[in-house]
């Protein structure tokens, strides 16, 4: 049973070794990283400073902080580019190596993700949170729910590894993928909660924006870190809504998938 | 001298329309590019939004004053969108080495290249960005008298020139390390700073983002002189020197890198 992972464990691997070689763009990532935190701390302290009072929507402004922090860690985290591997190969014809090797398209592309998520785990991730935790270690509740947390956030990850496939399975129709990727990540940032928390908008949005699925990839795992008031019944109705979402999108894929390769032509070889 | 520039203008217009032809057997990329460059500025829009209904103002910037900060933000970076797209990807000529054919034509060096690209989805921000800035004058009674709009355009041409002269440095270090992408990603970054307030930073930050990476001068220090007159002060007319003078430093450093590039051999 086994057996038959062993070939994407192989790929996930590759993926690792291969983003390694650019260790001069992670350095740069991580400085960027800082540069956001730089902005969004200073921008939310005047916020604060001008609003006159501590609370803001039920949020202080350590709480802010903490909960932007975590959610754009999670986005550096899950940036994987997936969507972009995949119509680099649609343009340039690669594709049909991976249709013909003995490997299902959609798990081969997730081991490759999952290989990016591990080396941006221990190069960006790691290092934001040890910035985090230095200089606001108040308001992360440690637990039994950093376990929650790690279930959540595979969750979230699969979630956000789906949505990347399906904007590449677009570019099968469009060759071109800069403006519907930016436009996915832009839309994921407005509307996730990563930009501004999900509390800061008005109350009939934000129902609406928590049952969509990019609540899902960032609000859920975060709640699980800084709600210290959730019982176990927030907790199932969290992990059911992600694991809804998993099942829609891979069933949406695999439907899309059938879809697309039908309109693949590739030149030559 | 004008005639040399005359040459360059109808040369440039030859080397675009060519260029917009061949882009032309793209349409729906060129649809989706343009709808991926509304959605990225219109973000910025929706942060302002939700904010305003928590907060009225951040210092003296009321939320309306903040959309005119944007749209100007927005406004001085597209001519860098529009023009110079071609900076992104010479990490590949260099590589590849046909970077070489731009040593070759009696042509300034530095125009031809960025003469090559001529960015579509760049007039997407260009309206929005006009669209906006027309919408915030009107909020805040902004008059658009003779005075106020040529000082507009001056204070334009100096903030998109140091965005501009910013990202040819960081490109040009590709001359050195070949592949620039992560400085070039780096510094363009530094446009969000030009977003919000100067003065919302710390006065390490301020000192910084005014003298050393001088985004202050993309937009914040423009937006105050248009909007908030009797805030002046010195700094603010150092901003056309910052654009040129950075430029000047920008093209030499290019034609020190050029130099400096050995090619590929091929």
């Amino acid at each position: 049973m086994f057996k038959q992972y062993k070939k994407y464990l192989k790929i996930t691997k590759n993926s690792i070794l291969t983003v390694t070689t650019y260790r001069f763009h992670f350095f740069f990532s991580i400085i960027s990283s800082i540069l956001y935190f730089v902005i969004y701390f200073f921008l939310w302290r005047s916020i604060y400073d001008s609003s006159g009072s501590t609370i803001i929507n039920g949020m202080t402004f350590p709480q802010v902080i903490v909960y932007i922090s975590l959610a754009y860690s999670i986005f550096v985290l899950f940036k994987t580019w997936t969507e972009w591997g995949m119509s680099r190969n649609i343009v340039s014809g690669q594709i049909m190596m991976d249709l013909i090797k003995p490997y299902n398209y959609h798990h081969a592309n997730l081991a490759r993700s999952i290989g990016f998520v591990f080396f941006n785990f221990f190069c960006i991730t790691i290092p934001i949170f040890i910035l985090l935790f230095t200089v606001f270690n108040s308001t992360i509740i440690f637990g039994i729910n950093l376990l929650y947390f790690a279930f959540s956030l595979c969750l979230a990850f699969l979630i956000s590894f789906s949505i990347d496939y399906s904007i590449g399975l677009t570019s099968f129709y469009t060759e071109s993928i800069w403006g519907i990727s930016i436009t996915k990540e832009v839309v994921i940032m407005a509307l996730s909660g990563t930009l501004i928390p999900l509390s800061f908008f008005p109350d009939s949005i934000e129902f609406i924006l928590k049952l969509l699925p990019f609540a899902a990839i960032y609000h859920i795992p975060i709640s699980t870190l800084v709600t210290p008031t959730l019982g176990v019944l927030d907790y199932c109705i969290m992990f059911i809504s992600q694991i809804s979402w998993v099942i829609i999108l891979l069933g949406f894929n695999k439907y899309f998938f059938k879809q697309a390769i039908k309109v693949v032509t590739i030149n030559g070889g | 001298m004008l005639k040399n520039l005359r040459f360059y203008f109808k040369l440039y217009f030859k080397i675009t329309s060519q260029y917009i032809k061949a882009r032309m057997q793209y349409r729906v990329d060129f649809l989706i590019s343009i709808i991926g460059i509304i959605f990225t500025n219109l973000i910025g829009i929706v942060f302002l939004w939700v904010l305003s209904l928590s907060i009225p103002s951040i210092g003296k910037w009321e939320i309306d004053h903040l959309l005119f900060l944007y749209g100007f933000s927005l406004l001085a970076v597209t001519p860098l969108q529009l023009f110079f797209d071609h900076i992104w990807i010479l990490r590949y000529r260099l590589q590849e080495g046909d970077f070489i054919k731009y040593y070759l034509k009696p042509l300034n060096s530095l125009f031809y290249y960025v003469s090559e690209v001529f960015d579509l989805k760049g007039l997407g921000q260009l309206g929005f960005s006009i669209v906006i800035i027309i919408y915030s004058s009107i909020k805040i009674g902004f008059e658009w008298t003779f005075l106020s709009t040529i000082i507009f355009i001056l204070l334009f041409f100096s903030a998109s020139l140091i965005m501009i002269s910013l990202m040819i440095i960081a490109a040009s270090a590709g001359f050195w390390i070949t592949n620039s992408y992560s400085i070039l990603a780096f510094i363009f970054n530094f446009k969000d700073f030009s977003k919000y307030p100067l003065s919302i930073f710390d006065g390490m930050f301020k000192f910084f983002f005014t003298f050393v990476i001088p985004i202050g001068f993309v937009a914040f220090y423009p937006t105050t002189l248009l909007i908030f007159p009797e805030d002046i002060d010195l700094t603010i007319i150092l901003s056309p020197f910052f654009g040129v003078g950075l430029f000047i430093l920008a093209y030499s450093i290019w034609k020190k890198g050029m130099n400096n590039w050995s090619g590929t051999g091929t």
